[in-house]
């Protein structure tokens, strides 16, 4: 047993080793920035042909840092270090004649090396101990479950959140968005326990779970929710035009007036298809129009189209009236994306950065080089 | 757009100052250096106004920002830690022959930036709008900053054939110290640039780690420059091997800062 691990001991404790295994794992990370990883298989299809495809899922080349060789590499590496620090620590207990400055420097490398497996002991407590999830909330509603990343599962949070309020903020006289901000309460039993707006950059923690702005959109509306504003204005000398806000299939007689109008259809997304057939090309109010009929003394005396967007469409000059499109609301909800994440390994990794810095100053700038076997050529 | 113009005028002084180094260089008169220096001193002063004239012009414009946020700001900013380096080790090292391969750079950078890259300035996209991202770059481009100079004291040291006592350029010893000197700097610079980069990306996006192509090839150069340590540490890298080594890492630096943006796809889009 003992003549078996000596030389394993050997090739771990040697620095050619540790070269090798730096060299190799930058060489086969650089796979995966060439190839995207974790998408489709289609994509891949599409873009290598089915037999490289074959080839490079066989290798695990669409998902490099998740493999099981990667993973080896690292684990290599990390047995490297150990063996590596471990060997070495005789040397660090006995100060012998060097000054303190000198001793303390000479611990630089271990702590520079510690560091490192405190790092990865941090991933892997995130690992095994955290989850990433994602979760929708719509405006006003409240949410209890997460959606795992990179799985169908659903996990439950001990407490409930809900999303009072979302919006974009821009950037003034431009659309470029400037903020995206969730009034996020916490609730606890029905009990609001805690309240954060939250921002890019900003997140909410609560209970060692965080959420952060990641995404929104907008629920699609109802029809009945969608309403339009209108503006009449009849035609002849000294007549009033008026507003009003009509639901589809809605009909209102305008006060103070004879005349009855009727919103014949709401559409959020004017298209036409075939045959000049109007339909709405999604739930989105990227295109409003709307028709209308207009009834004076119960006979119709107006029918057309008026579109949100382009106010200097009308009909003929012989239309008793003219109508305008003046306001959409669609009654879409938006809802926030979150991105919800527990990593209990965050201190850990943390502090493992903090060595890190802390090993390397005391390596450069504590520890006296000799420059002796510099300046020679080979 | 004040700023722009002042930039305009930097690239000017190090292209001056350049000249001015290889006269020093050719002609082995210590005058020359002298004056480079100073006019490398000039316009680094500008190049440092230009920064915060930028900085102010943003927040005039009512978006307010650390100009340290998109190609053309990080090209300047890069320019200026190369020579705000490069005056801090000619310094120290007493040596003035180095200029004539550090200056280029700080000139290529800042040529690159006013001729090629967009001088606008832009709203800041929500992600960015963290005091991590000073910290992330500032340490990032230093360090950058540091493999520059180890690249140009490594040329010079493959380009410098025989050892002349009295000449202008460093000893091949002294240059291979400035190298290693260099690469510490950077090494450890952009140690705490990972790091704080890390930390930024786990505040605006709940992770510190997404192995996204930038991530990735920044840690590739950090190996390789991990490699180049531990190397010269057992004595195994020394003379023109540490040089080419060193070449080898800024490559891997240009690749990390520019090829990764305009050849591969990923999250770090903005430079």
């Amino acid at each position: 047993m003992k003549k078996l691990f000596k030389p394993i001991h050997g090739v771990f404790l040697s620095l050619k080793t540790t070269i090798f295994l730096l060299f190799t794992i930058a060489l086969v990370s650089i796979i995966g920035t060439l190839i995207p990883q974790q998408k489709e298989a289609g994509q891949y299809v599409a873009q290598y042909g089915l037999l490289l495809y074959r080839l490079f899922d066989l290798l695990g080349f669409f998902d490099v840092y998740g493999s099981w060789w990667f993973r080896l590499l690292l684990i290599l590496l990390l047995v490297n270090l150990v063996f590596c620090s471990v060997s070495r620590l005789p040397r660090i207990s006995t100060r012998g004649n060097l000054s303190k400055k000198e001793w303390v420097g000479r611990l630089g490398p271990h702590i520079t090396h510690a560091s490192l497996i405190v790092i990865l002991a941090g991933s892997l407590i995130g690992n095994i101990w955290g989850f990433k999830g994602f979760v929708n909330i719509p405006q006003g509603e409240s949410i209890e479950t997460i959606a795992l990343k990179g799985s169908q599962e659903m996990l439950g949070l001990d407490f409930t959140i809900r999303c009072d309020k979302f919006a974009v903020s821009h950037y003034p006289g431009t659309e470029t968005p400037k903020e995206y901000l969730s009034e996020l309460i916490v609730l606890e039993k029905g009990q609001e326990v805690f309240k954060k707006t939250i921002r890019v950059n900003d997140p909410l923690q609560y209970r060692g779970v965080t959420f952060y702005q990641s995404s929104y959109g907008f629920l699609p509306s109802r029809p009945e929710e969608r309403k339009a504003e209108l503006e009449i204005i009849p035609k002849g000398n000294g007549s009033r035009s008026s507003r009003l806000q009509l639901a589809e299939g809605e009909t209102k007689q305008v006060q103070g007036t004879d005349y009855k109008v009727e919103l014949v259809a709401l559409i959020p997304d004017f298209s036409l298809g075939e045959g000049n057939r109007i339909f709405s090309r999604s739930d989105q109010p990227n295109n409003p129009a709307v028709q209308v009929n207009i009834y004076q003394n119960g006979k119709l005396s107006y029918k057309g189209w008026a579109f949100l967007k382009y106010p200097d469409f009308h009909g003929s000059r012989n239309d008793t009236h003219r109508v305008k499109f003046i306001n959409y609301s669609g009654g879409e909800r938006p809802y926030t994306g979150l991105m919800v994440v527990k990593d209990p390994g965050i201190p850990v990794v943390w502090a493992g950065f903090g060595l890190l810095i802390l090993g390397l100053i005391l390596s450069f700038f504590l520890r006296r080089r000799s420059f002796q076997k510099g300046g020679k050529d080979d | 757009m004040i700023n722009h113009i002042m930039f305009q005028l930097t690239t000017f002084f190090y292209l001056l100052s350049t000249i001015a180094y290889f006269l020093c260089v050719g002609t082995k008169k210590e005058g020359f250096g002298r004056v480079a220096s100073w006019i490398g001193l000039a316009g680094f002063a500008i190049n440092t106004a230009a920064m915060a004239i930028r900085w102010v012009e943003s927040h005039r414009l009512g978006i307010g920002y650390v100009p340290l946020s998109n190609m053309y700001e990080s090209m300047v900013f890069f320019a200026w830690s190369i020579v705000g380096l490069h005056l801090l080790f000619e310094r120290f090292y007493r040596s003035k022959g180095l200029g004539a391969v550090i200056m280029p750079l700080g000139f290529l950078c800042m040529g690159v930036a006013i001729l090629a890259l967009s001088p606008g300035i832009r709203p800041l996209m929500p992600a960015l709008q963290s005091s991590w991202l000073v910290y992330h770059v500032v340490t990032c481009f230093l360090g950058y900053a540091g493999f520059a100079i180890s690249f140009g004291v490594s040329l010079l040291y493959l380009f410098k054939k025989e050892e002349k006592k009295n000449g202008i350029l460093p000893s091949r010893k002294t240059m291979e110290e400035i190298n290693y000197k260099a690469i510490v700097v950077g090494f450890l610079l952009f140690a705490v640039g990972i790091i704080t980069g890390a930390v930024w990306a786990n505040y605006a996006w709940g992770t510190y780690w997404s192995w996204d192509p930038k991530e990735t090839w920044s840690l590739i150069t950090w190996f390789v420059y991990a490699i180049l340590l531990h190397m010269r540490y057992t004595g195994r890298l020394v003379g023109r091997r540490m040089a080419y080594v060193s070449i080898v890492g800024f490559v891997s630096v240009i690749f990390t800062y520019w090829g990764v943006n305009y050849l591969l796809s990923g999250l770090h889009s903005y430079a």
